[in-house]
């Protein structure tokens, strides 16, 4: 296992959509040990967190994958999207939910010391739950 | 053990009632790791966390149970509810009490390193504590099971 980064930006900001998702590989199953997220205007924001509706059918367009920590570990095979052929649809359930003031740079820090696992073809989606600011910054930690 | 998280976006506001719990069957125990409380509207209330006076007989409706950080691991014995047919009484003693500036976006996130322990067939109640709650309240917690 070696931990992977990436730090990223959403303008998909639609209330009830996908803001952004990542999604393991068909051959790995990472754990999520933090996500964080981040206005980048003064837009009260609501986002939600949790596993897609449509879970394990999300078709990614252009992901980015996270890139690893120690440059000497193998590059990482889990991907982040804020665009997609099959978008993810809404959780059943919430695993996090978060109303965030309508100032630059308010935010949240989600962490999972024992990580939230992503299974092969799966992932997690960040779900806008208002109207919210658009751009949000994100970044992310996994475990992989 | 193992972990299991729950959101929701919506507590009851009644003042001296409970805004919502969490109870575990009478075959488990739980230890609640995270409970945070953030507000969706410009109005924070006060509120109390602890065990109900009537632990072990509050009888939940509406049932949410636990979704697993693992989906490899069973499913949780754990549920949140916020409407019941025997309904958790006020503590005798809060675990945590607090306020927060009533500003939408603001909340707190409670941390407890080893875990408070649900008894079998127990839980905890967040509690409306002397005022009006807010019912668009953000409520998430981790448990370990």
């Amino acid at each position: 296992m070696s931990i992977y980064s990436q730090g990223s930006n959403t303008t998909v900001t639609t209330t009830t959509a996908p803001a952004w998702d990542i999604k393991a590989s068909a051959t790995n199953s990472p754990k999520i040990l933090e996500l964080a997220v981040n206005l980048g205007i003064a837009t009260a924001s609501t986002y939600g967190l949790g596993r897609p509706g449509n879970d394990g059918s999300v078709a990614q367009s252009s992901p980015v994958l996270l890139q690893a920590e120690n440059p000497n570990d193998p590059a990482a095979q889990t991907g982040t999207a804020v665009a997609w052929s099959t978008a993810p649809t809404v959780p059943a359930v919430f695993l996090r939910r978060m109303a965030i003031a309508a100032t630059i740079g308010a935010g949240v820090i989600w962490t999972w010391p024992r990580g939230v696992t992503c299974p092969v073809s799966k992932g997690l989606v960040l779900w806008n739950i208002a109207a919210n600011a658009n751009p949000t910054n994100l970044w992310v930690i996994a475990d992989e | 053990m193992a972990r299991y998280s729950l959101a929701t976006g919506a507590v009851i506001a009644t003042n001296n009632a409970a805004a919502i719990d969490f109870k575990c069957t009478a075959a488990a125990t739980a230890k609640l790791m995270e409970i945070a409380i953030n507000y969706g509207v410009s109005f924070g209330p006060n509120m109390g966390l602890g065990r109900p006076a009537n632990d072990g007989s509050v009888v939940q409706t509406g049932t949410t149970a636990y979704q697993p950080d693992d989906p490899a691991d069973p499913a949780s014995l754990t549920t949140s509810a916020t409407t019941w047919t025997t309904a958790p009484t006020v503590p005798t003693t809060y675990i945590r009490r607090f306020a927060v500036a009533g500003a939408a976006g603001y909340g707190m996130i409670h941390h407890f390193p080893r875990g408070i322990t649900f008894r079998p067939g127990g839980g905890l109640v967040l509690w409306n504590a002397g005022t009006a709650g807010n019912a668009s309240t953000n409520v998430w917690s981790s448990i370990d099971e």
